[in-house]
């Protein structure tokens, strides 16, 4: 990346739990920092804190280098989370956003790859926070704030692994991201929620201009390479809902065809310990290039 | 037990019928492959006729199992789908109704819908793509509130 110009951003969503957010955004940063030369950020958004659990198990497993605890402790004890920046933003009577972005409140996991991590505070966020007009812009402004530090990297890419609600948190992320990145499972549960965001998400982020907006199929059951007749049908029933709210909503909402993640047992791996296993690899580049051609 | 039997007992006599099911499998089995490796020979001696019989098993096969195709299958239940969807319901049954079951089976198949057994009945069947027409609907169905 050259200059301050700024980073794509793309935010993992879906109002239903278990659709594999946090795996995806977890594979997604792991095969760009691994493969590409591109300069990654991660947040964590959800008060769950799976994809910040799952930097820590890496670490005790031994694929990454054992410093992220000690170094969550000090950012926890420094007040340098993400839940004390929207603290400091959200706070009555101050003048302006002072929340000096440096290393330690960003993670450096990899040369090519850091992490903001989540904080269990963000639980009670909504119960803190009333300015829900004012906190649309908080991921913006923080945004800003991370391109125009010198004290960190300059990243081409941001990805946001949000919670399954709408929460003033990821309110603010969708207000402001590139790119809205929904997956979805073959089955009726997981499918539902595309309709319902696709259907409200213009609606709640105006006026604001809604994001470009992707819908892929992960867990996909395979049968000879392909994905079976049953995952099929959801696929095409999602891309009908996309091609619908694209016509009806005047939203850019895409479903990629081909760029389907499978389902394996030992995609846990990836997040539990160690990298995006060899066999899913081509899945998630072949993911990345659709979101790409579609962020272009 | 008559006494014009050779066995002693009913145990016995089950025994014997049992050694004999076992030899007979052999038997057949051994059939079986001394035919596979006629078939075999000659497909290889007659590759264009091998071919030629091929294809017209194929075809025969396609025939006797539905009228339509894999996509004219999914274009028909995107039909029943818009007919249900409209308020339609009984137009919809009644569609699938004037359909034959290897047709019904073939629109099941392209939907991915299984069934516990591999000769489902005609109401299963149905069942089953009725069960997928209502998933149809309700994916696309939301009532947002309106806002003031």
């Amino acid at each position: 990346m050259s200059g301050n110009s700024s980073p794509k951003t793309i935010a993992t969503i879906n109002f239903k739990g278990g659709v594999g957010k946090t795996t995806v955004t977890w594979c997604l940063a792991d095969t760009l920092a691994t493969y590409s030369n591109a300069s990654v950020l991660m947040f964590d958004l959800d008060a769950q804190m799976s994809l910040t659990q799952a930097v820590g198990l890496n670490e005790d497993s031994g694929t990454l280098h054992p410093a992220f605890g000690s170094w969550y402790e000090k950012s926890l004890a420094g007040k340098r989370t993400i839940f004390d920046a929207i603290d400091q933003y959200t706070k009555p009577g101050a003048a302006h956003f002072d929340f000096p972005v440096a290393y330690d409140f960003i993670y450096q996991i990899s040369n090519g790859l850091h992490f903001i991590p989540s904080v269990e505070d963000l639980y009670w966020l909504e119960l803190e926070v009333f300015d829900r007009d004012q906190m649309k812009d908080f991921m913006r402004r923080l945004l800003g704030k991370i391109v125009h530090s010198a004290k960190v990297a300059e990243y081409d890419y941001v990805l946001f692994d949000c919670p399954p609600s709408f929460t003033l948190l990821s309110y603010s992320v969708l207000s402001c991201c590139d790119l809205v990145l929904i997956p979805v499972n073959p089955d009726f549960f997981a499918s539902r929620g595309v309709s319902l965001l696709l259907n409200s998400l213009k609606m709640r982020i105006e006026p604001h201009p809604t994001p470009q907006i992707a819908v892929f199929m992960n867990k996909t059951k395979t049968y000879a390479n392909s994905p079976t007749k049953e995952t099929s049908f959801y696929m095409r029933q999602i891309k009908q809902i996309c091609e619908n709210a694209s016509k009806n909503q005047g939203i850019r909402a895409a479903f990629f065809d081909d760029a389907w993640v499978r389902e394996r047992v030992g995609i846990k791996r990836a997040i539990t310990g160690g990298g995006v296993p060899p066999e899913m690899v081509p899945d998630f580049e072949g993911l990345w290039k659709a979101c790409v051609g579609v962020l272009k | 037990m008559s006494g014009d039997t050779e066995f002693r007992s009913p145990e016995q006599e089950v025994l014997r019928l049992l050694d004999e099911c076992a030899e007979l499998r052999r038997t057949l089995k051994s059939i079986s492959a001394q035919v596979g490796r006629m078939e075999i020979r000659v497909k290889r001696a007659f590759p264009v006729a091998a071919e030629l019989a091929r294809d017209r098993t194929a075809k025969g096969a396609q025939s006797s199992t539905a009228s339509i195709s894999s996509e004219q299958a999914l274009a028909e239940f995107d039909r029943i789908v818009a007919l249900a969807g409209k308020g339609g319901g009984e137009e919809a049954e009644r569609a699938l109704q004037e359909r034959s079951a290897a047709d019904l089976l073939i629109i099941a198949k392209e939907l991915g819908v299984s069934f516990p057994k591999s000769k489902p009945s005609l109401r299963t069947i149905r069942e089953g793509i009725i069960g997928k027409v209502r998933e149809s609907i309700l994916l696309t169905r939301h009532n947002p509130r309106d806002r003031d």
